[in-house]
């Protein structure tokens, strides 16, 4: 296809051209098999993904497989598409995506799932797996948010769980040999069955009871597991990362290298969903990092290094990898960015060596105004931590630093509340107790909120969700106690994180309400332009599904959750007994002080944890 | 320190790169490339490069200029090479010349000429002659307040007619006078009856200072 008339007509027509330095290109008539690998975001968000590199890099080692890019078309250029009949499209051969052999969507957030409506919708694939047809692609997803597939489980035909370096090639040849057989459609996704890893919702039927809970959840098929693991790469200094990363034309998100230091988390804290289903930890060696560092800064010629991982400075080599990451960027003007940092060993020297190159503002996450509250989260860090860290921060010449919390936690009181803003007031003290020669000449100090959601997977999964009006009381309460001009605040909407609430442990019930909200309009509901809550209460109407189902009631550790048959680590009971010492804010120690018993060395087979 | 002036091309789909994001694409191949780009001193040091005359974006080129500072001098071919080497698809160097003192500067930069496809039936000889001839050529100009007229005759250096769908314009461009070929474009549907005013394809030939003379040499 030939897109030039409509690109002439659109803001950025970079998002849509697919010839930018390290893409690929191959001949698509001489592949075997075509997948297109799509983000459910706009281009400079979707390109900001590391997860998408490292499996477009995957794909494309294979001679007979050609990995493409698609992106959400922003509005303007889905204007466009529809008005002229263009359907989604590939980014590097301009291919409707319909006649690829796959489709896949990364899931990051939920509120981008009605963007992989939206997109189906666009290449002209037919919505629901049931109905597509022998000769209409497979669509498949992956990512955090497949952990509970089941809101999207009627439109998807199967699910890769976990790490996907080794699943999506067992998949591929899945496909090679049932290509070559000639089977009908359903046979291959017979065949996935037997790949561990991999979710095909249709060989699986829910039953409800009268309250609208699950009353059974059980495989039609009988090779189908009753549970799905969730797959993950145990030597990770082994596996497969990209040296050579697209560099776009138009600044993205995260414009710059990135280099994954480990996976998982030690930390434990309850409410987080990554620091449960990425365990367990398992780091790379300083020296392939290095090693990876130098390719990626001769390949790319970005201008900044950025380590990836939960917690950066849990990294247990940290000090070889930043001297050694300082030698190979610092004379060729490359800044070194170290993003979540902990504020309990957050130090003078870590600190220097982030802003050799540039000095940009620091983040810190308390998450809770009291010592109570982060017990509860098992967030395990102190007032004096915080104090501490933002006394090295203001006396080494950072005059901003941005607080970060949550609001709507569990057992939540305005104590805790006033706690936020008692914090943000010592801060400041601290900005004060430096002296002024040494000091930054401008100080701000930014309180940002953003509010609980709980998550599938963690041990928060069984309670209550705050609704709008108790999130927007507390946050005008908040409001009200910063009182320091010093201090700024700032907070996430309220609306958007019910919406997030209710798809987070969602069934699959709310197929029908994604179906219709995209037929109404909805579409890049991260964005606060385009969210549209009446929409999305009209979208449940219309459907007959009542969204409060989903998080303003507490379930009962007895309930079948939507997200039981998917197995991503850490056992049920290990959740229960968090939640339960949450209740009592009893803190529970970090994976390599203590062992907490989560299960998922032995549900993983990997016997060993970071 | 040593200088050079690099010529290049902007093919197919690159011709969507803004100029903005050709600065910061340039500054990553003479990154990959392994040159020795000059940086400015102080807290936020940026490179030493500059990209003249900015081209709109859609348009294609094969006479785009940039002029850059090396630490250290290197010959002039193998800077094309190795930059070539690690280019994005649709962008080439294509020459390379070592700058000395006494050189024309890139704001000596004052026309340029377009190769100009139109779409529909294009337009006759004759009619382009005539509108050609007209004492005035004035077309409402919009800015932030107002709307005025504006005479782009002095501007227009001449339209040379190749056939009733291709034309070479030569037009002033740079700081002290600025003309697209869209703006004479939409002039011509406003004179010419029948003119569509629309142009399938743009594409810059050249850029030459007052007397003509092409601002790098090869």
């Amino acid at each position: 296809m030939n897109i030039d008339r409509l690109l002439a007509r659109v803001q950025k027509p970079t998002r849509y051209i697919g010839t930018e330095f390290n893409s690929v290109h191959k001949n698509p008539e001489e592949m075997a098999i075509r997948f297109a690998f799509c983000f459910p975001d706009v281009y400079e968000v979707g390109m900001s993904h590391l997860g998408m590199k490292i499996l477009y890099h995957l794909l494309n080692r294979e001679e007979d497989i050609y990995c493409e890019r698609v992106f959400a078309p922003w509005v303007d250029m889905e204007e466009e598409m529809r008005k002229e009949g263009v359907p989604l499209f590939s980014l590097e051969t301009t291919s409707p995506v319909a006649d690829f052999d796959f489709v896949g969507f990364t899931l990051q957030y939920e509120m981008s799932f009605s963007n992989i409506i939206n997109m189906l919708d666009l290449a002209g694939i037919s919505l629901y797996s049931s109905e597509r047809k022998e000769d209409e692609p497979f669509v498949c997803c992956g990512g955090p948010c497949a952990y509970n597939p089941e809101p999207l489980a009627d439109f998807v035909d199967f699910f890769m769980l976990g790490e996907g370096e080794e699943v999506m090639l067992e998949v591929m040849d899945a496909y090679r040999k049932w290509k070559a057989s000639g089977a009908p459609r359903r046979a291959f996704l017979e065949s996935l069955l037997l790949v561990p890893g991999v979710y095909v919702p249709c060989f699986y039927d829910v039953t409800y009871n009268d309250d609208g809970t699950i009353a059974s959840f059980l495989a039609n098929h009988p090779s189908a597991p009753k549970t799905i693991t969730k797959r993950i790469i145990h030597d990770l200094d082994k596996v497969i990362y990209p040296d050579n990363f697209i560099v776009p034309f138009m600044e993205i998100v995260h414009d710059r290298m990135m280099l994954e230091v480990f996976r998982g988390c030690i930390r434990g804290c309850r409410f987080c969903q990554a620091g449960m289903v990425y365990r367990p930890v398992r780091e790379k060696s300083a020296k392939t990092l290095l090693d990876c560092a130098q390719k990626l800064i001769d390949s790319t010629g970005y201008e900044e290094l950025s380590i990836s991982s939960l917690s950066t400075s849990d990294y247990t080599e940290l000090k070889e990898l930043t001297d050694g990451l300082l030698d190979l960027t610092e004379e060729k003007k490359i800044s070194l960015s170290l993003p979540s940092l902990r504020l309990d060993n957050f130090s003078m020297e870590l600190m220097q060596k982030v802003q050799k190159v540039r000095k940009s503002g620091l983040t810190f996450a308390p998450e809770a105004g009291t010592q109570r509250l982060r017990d509860v989260i098992n967030k395990g860090v102190t007032e004096e931590d915080l104090l501490r860290a933002a006394s090295i921060a203001f006396g080494g010449g950072y005059g901003g630093v941005k607080l970060y919390f949550m609001m709507g936690l569990p057992t939540e009181t305005n104590e805790d509340l006033a706690g936020i803003a008692k914090l943000a007031e010592k801060v400041v003290e601290c900005y004060f107790a430096v002296p002024k020669e040494q000091r930054n000449k401008n100080l701000k100090v930014t309180v940002s909120t953003s509010s609980f959601v709980p998550k599938p997977h963690t041990p928060f999964q069984w309670v209550r969700q705050n609704d709008v009006d108790e999130l927007l009381e507390k946050q005008n309460f908040l409001k009200g106690q910063i009182t320091s001009k010093r201090v700024s605040y700032n907070w996430h909407e309220a609306k958007l994180s019910v919406l997030e609430g209710v798809f987070a442990r969602g069934d699959r019930k709310l197929s029908k309400v994604l179906a219709c909200a995209q037929k109404l309009g909805a579409r890049f509901d991260g964005w606060h332009e385009f969210f549209d809550w009446d929409l999305w209460m009209d979208a449940f109407r219309k459907a007959g599904v009542d969204p409060y189902f989903y998080n303003l009631r507490e379930r009962s550790y007895d309930e079948i959750l939507p997200w039981d048959h998917i197995n991503a680590g850490p056992s049920k009971e290990f959740l229960m007994r968090e939640n339960e010492k949450a209740k009592r804010a009893e803190v529970t120690p970090n994976c390599r002080e203590k062992c907490a018993g989560c299960g998922v060395n032995v549900s993983l087979g990997g016997g060993h944890c970071g | 320190m040593a200088k050079y002036r690099l010529e290049f091309s902007k093919e197919g789909d690159a011709k969507f790169v803004s100029h903005l994001d050709l600065v910061r694409l340039f500054t990553r191949v003479f990154k990959r490339a392994r040159l020795p780009l000059a940086y400015s001193e102080g807290f936020n040091p940026h490179p030493k490069m500059s990209i003249g005359i900015p081209l709109s974006v859609g348009v294609t080129s094969e006479a785009e200029l940039l002029d850059a500072e090396f630490y250290e001098e290197v010959p002039a071919l193998e800077i094309k090479e190795r930059m070539n080497e690690t280019m994005p698809i649709g962008i080439a160097i294509t020459k390379v010349q070592m700058l000395e003192q006494g050189m024309p500067k890139l704001s000596s930069v004052s026309r340029a000429s377009y190769r100009v496809s139109l779409s529909g039936d294009g337009v006759a000889k004759e009619a382009l002659a005539e509108f050609l001839k007209r004492e005035t050529i004035e077309i409402e100009k919009k800015t932030k307040r107002s709307e005025k007229l504006v005479d782009i005759k002095p501007d227009i250096f001449g339209i040379l007619w190749e056939d009733e769908t291709t034309l070479v314009m030569t037009l002033a461009t740079g700081s002290a006078a600025n003309l697209k070929p869209e703006v004479v474009l939409s002039a011509m549907k406003l004179y010419i009856p029948g003119c569509s005013g629309e142009a399938a394809a743009v594409h810059r030939l050249s850029m030459t200072d007052d007397n003509g003379c092409a601002l790098i040499a090869g």
